[in-house]
C-alpha cells in the first residue's frame, strides 16, 4: 500500500459515465415516485437523489471491500475490463458470462434493497407528520391495550394500521418500479454506447 | 455604527463556524480584527516556530499557525465567496488545509489519506453552520436543511469514493506495471494523460536471462557452452526463475512467459529468447519481446596455424581471449541484440518443439534450420555443402582452425553482429505469420 508510484492514468471517463448515469437515474426514478406516490416534484428529486446517491456509495464500498479478495484471476479479469473494456483468455474465461449474470441480478436486487431501506431511513429521518413505522403503530397499539374505551381506539387503530400498511407497500413497489425504471434505461444507455463503438 | 459593527462581527462568526473563531467571539473583537490579521497571526507564529529552540514549542507554535491559517482563510473565504457555477466551494478549499493539517505533516505526507478525506472533512466543515443556532446554541436543523445535509454527505461520499478509486487504479498499475504498455484507449473507465513512460517488465526480464547466460557460458569452452545450449529446455523454468528473482517482484510475473529456440548458424547458434505477456491487454494475442543472441565459437588460435582465424578473431574485435587462449579448445562468446517486439501468433509451440534437436547430431538437423535463417545464408557463399563442414568444429574441438574451411565461420559472425539485430525480428515474424 505504501509504495504505489502515481501515474497520470485518471478514472476521467468512468467520473462522466458515473455522472450521466446518476443523473438519468435521478430523474428517472424521481418520475416514477412522482406518479406512484404522489409527491411534489421537487421531492421526489430530493428523494430519488438521495437514494441513488447512498447506492452508488454503498456499490463503491462493496467494491473496496470485495476487490482485494478476490481470486486472482478473477480479479485480473476485473482489471483487464476496467483499463482494456474487454475480457482476456485466462481460467476464468469460461464462467465469466455466468459470473456477469449473477453479478448483475445481484446488483439489481441489492440496489433495490439499498434504496428502499434509504427511503424508509430517510422518511423516518425527515419525519412527516403522517409517517410512523409498522412497529412503532404496533407499539403504541399494544400500550394502548389497557386504556379505556378499549374497542374504539382499537378500531381507530386499526384502520390506521392498515393505512401505513397500505403505504409501505405502495412505497415498496415504487421503490421497485423506479429501481427496473432506471436499471432499463441505463442498460439502453451502455448498449447505445456499443452500437456507437462499432459502428 | 458600533452596535452595527458588533452585530456584523456576530453575524460573520455565525457562518465562521470554527473553533478558533468560536472562542474569538467570547472575547469582543477589537475592530482591527479582521481575516487579514488571523493570516498576519499565522505567518508570526510559523516565522517564530522556525526561531524556537524547544521542540514542543516548535510544534505548538506550528500547530498555531496552522490554526490561525485555517480560520484566517475560512474568513476570508467567507466573505469573499468563490463560487463556481453558484456553488460556493469555500469548505472544499478549508477543507483541503485542514487535511493537511491533521495528515499531511511531517516526512511522509500520505496523499491518499488527505485526498480521500478531503471531501468529507469539506463536507464536516460546510454543514455545521446548519447546527448553530443565531445565539451559537446547537440545534437540531430543520427537515429542508436535513435533506440538505443528507444529500451533501452523500455527493461528497461519492467523490471521496471516486479519489479512492483513483488510487486503486495506481496500486494496480503498480502491480501490474506492463499494463502501461498498452494504451487505455478503450477503457470507460480511465483515461492517460500524457504520455506514461514505460517499458515492459519483460524487457528487464530478457535483460537478467541474458545476464544469466552470459555467466553461465560466455568465456566456457565451446563443449560446455554446446551441452548447456543442448539442455537450455530443461533450464529455462529455473533461468526465468533466477532472472525474477534479480528483479523486484510484482504480481503480474506470472503473466511473462519465457521461450528459447536454439538455431544453429554455421557453427555457431543463434538463441531466439522471448518475453511473451500474456495478460490483459489491448491486443487479442499475447504480444511478445525478443532478443538473438549468438552464440559463437572464438578460435582460440595457435598462431601459425590459421592466419585467416586470427584476422577473423581481431576482426570481431575479440582480443582479451585472443591473448589468453594458449590452448587449443575454442571458447564461446555471446552477443545479444537489441530487444525488439515481436508479433506472436497462437501457433507458436511446434517451433520452439524443432529448437531442442539442433545441438545434439549437428550435421542432419542444420538443413532444415537453414530455410529460417534466410538473410545468414546469403551471407554465406554455399550454403547447401558448407553445412555439414562447419559442424566439424562443434564436434571435436580438436581440430579448430584446421581446415580453410574454418575460415568462414569466423568471418561470418564478424559481419553478423550488424545484420543480426536488423533481421532477428523479421526472420522471426516471417514463419510466424505463414501458418
Amino acid at each position: 500500500m505504501d509504495d504505489i508510484t502515481l501515474t497520470t492514468v485518471i478514472p476521467l471517463p468512468m467520473v462522466l459515465f458515473q455522472t450521466l448515469f446518476l443523473l438519468v437515474a435521478i430523474i428517472v426514478e424521481a418520475m416514477v415516485l412522482r406518479q406512484n406516490l404522489r409527491w411534489p416534484r421537487r421531492i421526489s428529486l430530493e428523494r430519488s437523489a438521495t437514494i441513488n446517491l447512498l447506492a452508488v456509495t454503498v456499490g463503491w464500498m462493496l467494491f473496496f471491500l470485495i476487490e482485494p479478495i478476490l481470486p486472482p484471476g478473477l480479479r485480473e479479469q476485473v482489471m483487464s475490463f476496467i483499463f482494456f473494456d474487454r475480457f482476456f483468455a485466462n481460467e476464468w474465461s469460461g464462467s465469466l458470462a455466468i459470473w456477469l449474470v449473477g453479478a448483475g441480478i445481484v446488483a439489481f436486487f441489492l440496489t433495490f434493497f439499498i434504496k428502499l431501506e434509504g427511503l424508509t431511513l430517510l422518511l423516518r429521518l425527515l419525519k412527516p407528520p403522517d409517517f410512523q413505522t409498522r412497529a412503532q403503530i404496533l407499539a403504541e397499539e399494544s400500550s394502548h391495550k389497557s386504556a379505556t374505551g378499549r374497542s374504539r381506539s382499537r378500531k381507530l387503530r386499526q384502520s390506521q394500521f392498515n393505512l401505513q400498511y397500505q403505504q409501505e407497500r405502495d412505497r415498496t413497489n415504487a421503490v421497485l418500479r423506479a429501481n427496473a425504471a432506471s436499471f432499463t434505461v441505463i442498460l439502453i444507455l451502455l448498449l447505445l454506447r456499443i452500437v456507437l463503438q462499432e459502428i | 455604527m458600533v452596535n452595527g459593527m458588533v452585530n456584523l462581527f456576530k453575524n460573520t462568526f455565525k457562518q465562521t463556524s470554527q473553533t478558533v473563531g468560536y472562542t474569538f467571539n467570547r472575547v469582543k473583537p477589537p475592530r482591527s480584527f479582521s481575516w487579514q490579521m488571523l493570516l498576519l497571526l499565522s505567518v508570526f507564529s510559523w516565522v517564530l516556530s522556525l526561531l524556537a529552540e524547544a521542540n514542543w514549542l516548535s510544534h505548538f507554535l506550528t500547530n498555531g499557525a496552522w490554526l490561525f491559517l485555517i480560520s484566517g482563510v475560512n474568513w476570508a473565504l467567507l466573505e469573499n465567496p468563490v463560487r463556481i457555477f453558484g456553488l460556493n466551494l469555500g469548505p472544499w478549499i478549508t477543507g483541503a488545509l485542514v487535511g493537511l493539517f491533521l495528515f499531511g505533516q511531517g516526512e511522509s505526507i500520505d496523499l491518499q489519506i488527505v485526498l480521500v478525506l478531503w471531501p468529507l472533512i469539506s463536507t464536516a466543515i460546510a454543514i455545521f453552520p446548519y447546527f448553530l443556532s443565531k445565539d451559537l446554541q446547537l440545534t437540531v436543523p430543520n427537515t429542508k436543511a436535513q435533506q440538505q445535509i443528507v444529500l451533501l454527505i452523500l455527493i461528497n461520499l461519492t467523490l471521496s469514493c471516486w479519489i479512492q478509486f483513483y488510487f486503486n487504479i495506481q496500486r494496480w498499475l503498480t502491480q501490474y506495471p506492463s499494463l502501461l504498455v498498452s494504451n487505455f484507449s478503450a477503457s470507460a473507465f480511465v483515461l492517460s494523460l500524457g504520455d506514461v513512460d514505460a517499458t515492459p517488465r519483460g524487457v528487464s526480464l530478457l535483460e537478467q536471462t541474458e545476464a544469466l547466460i552470459i555467466n553461465e557460458i560466455d568465456g566456457k569452452p565451446w563443449s560446455y557452452a554446446e551441452r548447456w545450449l543442448f539442455q537450455i529446455d530443461n533450464n529455462l523454468p529455473e533461468l526465468r526463475a533466477d532472472a525474477l528473482d534479480r528483479l523486484l517482484e510484482a504480481e503480474e510475473d506470472h503473466f511473462w512467459n519465457l521461450q528459447e529456440d536454439v538455431d544453429s548458424a554455421g557453427a555457431n547458434y543463434e538463441l531466439n529468447l522471448r518475453a511473451i505477456w500474456t495478460g490483459p491487454g489491448t491486443l487479442d494475442q499475447p504480444y511478445a519481446l525478443q532478443e538473438t543472441c549468438e552464440i559463437r565459437q572464438t578460435q582460440s588460435v595457435t598462431a601459425p596455424a590459421a592466419p585467416g582465424a586470427v584476422a577473423g578473431a581481431i576482426a570481431s574485435g575479440d582480443n582479451s581471449n585472443l591473448s589468453t587462449a594458449a590452448n587449443n579448445t575454442p571458447m564461446t562468446e555471446v552477443v545479444c541484440s537489441e530487444i525488439s517486439e515481436v508479433p506472436v501468433e497462437p501457433a507458436e509451440p511446434p517451433a520452439p518443439a524443432v529448437a531442442p534437436t539442433p545441438s545434439a547430431p549437428a550435421a542432419p538437423t542444420t538443413a532444415p534450420m537453414t530455410p529460417n535463417r534466410v538473410p545468414p545464408d546469403a551471407l554465406m557463399p554455399t550454403p547447401p555443402n558448407s553445412a555439414p563442414t562447419p559442424t566439424a568444429p562443434g564436434l571435436n574441438n580438436a581440430a579448430p582452425g584446421a581446415s580453410p574451411s574454418a575460415v568462414p565461420p569466423t568471418t561470418a559472425p564478424a559481419t553478423a553482429p550488424t545484420t543480426a539485430p536488423a533481421t532477428g525480428p523479421v526472420n522471426f515474424g516471417e514463419p510466424a505469420s505463414t501458418p
